[in-house]
């Protein structure tokens, strides 16, 4: 394991590079251009056997990852914003036909008005598409979970996505911890033998119709699937915890042992949150949502069970009429059946890359003391 | 340590955040922490644009924009922070905490059309003398590239050097 400096958008271009998937679909956008850009070099300097097909649009380029997954093919794309709502009708499909399809998501406002900055929007529109979604909180986590995903999305034939903050995690540079291409291809080990489009022999269907009387099986059986997912993602982190000496969850806590009150949040103002209460928040504790599908339902009522309130924070606004956001609406549906349930109250902040800084979340918490 | 914040300021196009990167890369490789985001994109393109830098000995957890920094660079004359400032301008002069900094002349000697190199230089030095930053490992660790001429960091280095 070495220590290089890179940006989010290097660091996820760099485990491209380890993975070596077999297709890479794209349509720029910012800010996950660079991704494009550095892959498209590695591919030009012989270091990555890959195709690269630069799509017309991003419906064409997930559709593209839809033809060359089809066809057991290690497959990814990256987009954000406007591009992701665009691929919305293809997303349905990726996850409707089982395909281990692979994106990469630099969360970003959506218009009108226009905005390039940081919220999650973009990812909650489609978060009920039948996509598996991680949040990381810095370059560090974007890289491990960019290689998890596809040994996730391989074992569990569901598409994933891996979504950093805009501006903050795509172009912020750290020291970051870098596994070896050896250790990295060792970890994804072989494909799963699954039908492919190739097979001229025995022939498989795809998108077949289904009926009324069929349908609702299929759907079921997603939602199944998905459900089922949280066992094997669980197993996966952990495997790859021991092997490379990190801490990944589906989500993860801080100072939670002897505070009684809790701050939900998911990808980078987590740091911010952090190093907020190691100075001067001592009574409060964090949960991180790192994986946001499929939700982590169980293990929240286990922590949040005798606590007396909880501050969700959110990056993303529902729009029914209230100022909440949607993180706050699964974990209070998650905590409903609690006997002796906690207060819960949500915020929405940093809504277009408008900054959280500490300032902010002690004045929030003032609010509800 | 405290963690040293600096927030680059000028206008889309200058070179802001390629100068906040070489700077974070080449701390990197040093025993400290470096964190740089931008606040830019081409819609930006002439307009105010921000570069955050940030330097500590311990891991940095935080990704919020700098509010109180502790040094400001600008292509720019916007002083709004009680805090050290390198402003570019065609004169050499230091006034309480603001060095006025002739990032124009040293761009034209080297021929170049940008001033974040010079600045870049400017900034090292001021490191060096506030807050104890190894100058001479970051200054040899910047490498030659397309981009980047080392001699005109060093230049930069040197003249600002030369009245704090």
């Amino acid at each position: 394991m070495k220590k290089i400096s890179l940006t989010g958008n290097e660091a996820v271009a760099y485990a491209l590079k380890q993975v070596e998937p077999e297709v890479i679909s794209f349509y720029p956008i910012t800010p996950t251009t660079e991704i494009i850009q550095l892959t498209n070099k590695y591919i030009l300097e012989g270091k990555m056997k890959t195709e690269m097909i630069l799509a017309e649009s991003e419906h064409s380029a997930l559709s593209a990852c839809v033809g060359a997954a089809a066809c057991n093919l290690r497959t990814v794309t990256a987009t954000a914003s406007q591009g992701l709502l665009y691929m919305h009708e293809v997303l349905t499909v990726a996850s409707g036909l089982n395909l281990p399809i692979v994106m990469i998501v630099g969360n970003r406002s959506i218009s009108a008005p226009l905005n390039i900055h940081n919220d999650h929007s973009d990812t909650m529109a489609v978060k009920d598409s039948g996509w598996l979604q991680f949040y990381a909180e810095n370059p560090q986590e974007a890289y491990y979970l960019t290689i998890l995903a596809f040994k996730i999305t391989n074992l569990i034939k569901i598409p994933a996505m891996i979504c950093l903050d805009g501006f903050i995690t795509t172009h912020e540079l750290t020291k970051i911890n870098i596994l070896s291409d050896k250790e990295v291809k060792n970890f994804l080990g072989k494909k799963d033998k699954q039908k492919s489009l190739f097979n001229f022999e025995k022939a498989p269907i795809f998108g077949q119709l289904s009926l009324p009387d069929s349908y609702l099986y299929f759907r079921f059986k997603l939602a199944k699937k998905i459900k089922k997912s949280k066992k094997i993602i669980e197993k996966t982190f952990t495997n790859f915890n021991q092997k490379f000496q990190t801490h990944f969850n589906l989500i993860e806590t801080f100072n939670l042992t002897t505070a009684k009150n809790i701050i939900i949040a998911s990808s980078s103002i987590c740091g911010t949150i952090k190093e907020t209460i190691t100075q001067n928040l001592k009574e409060w504790g964090l949960i991180k949502i790192t994986t946001y599908r499929p939700f982590p339902k169980k293990s929240l009522i286990n922590i949040c069970k005798n606590k007396e309130k909880i501050i969700i924070l959110d990056k993303s606004l529902t729009f029914k009429g209230e100022k909440t956001g949607h993180l706050y609406e699964e974990v209070k549906e998650a905590l409903f059946d609690l006997q002796e349930k906690p207060k819960i109250f949500g915020e929405v902040v940093g809504l277009g890359g408008k900054a959280f800084s500490p300032k902010d979340l002690k004045k929030l918490i003032q609010k509800y003391e | 340590m405290k963690t040293i914040k600096v927030i680059w300021q000028g206008l889309g196009g200058e070179g802001i955040k390629t100068a906040a990167i070489i700077l974070a890369r080449t701390i990197n490789q040093q025993k400290l922490f470096a964190q740089s985001f931008p606040e830019y994109g081409p819609e930006r393109s002439g307009a105010k644009t921000y570069a955050y830098i940030r330097i500590s000995d311990h891991e940095i957890l935080s990704h919020y924009p700098i509010t109180k920094p502790s040094i400001v660079v600008s292509t720019i004359k916007d002083i709004k922070f009680d805090c050290y400032h390198i402003l570019a301008t065609d004169f050499l002069e230091k006034e309480a905490q603001i060095f006025y900094f002739p990032a124009q002349k040293i761009a034209k000697k080297f021929k170049v059309k940008y001033l974040n190199l010079p600045l870049l230089g400017a900034l090292i030095a001021l490191l060096e003398k506030k807050y104890q930053l190894d100058a001479t490992l970051t200054l040899n660790s910047i490498k030659k590239s397309k981009k980047i001429n080392p001699e005109i960091i060093r230049a930069g280095y040197q003249e600002l050097n030369s009245i704090l």
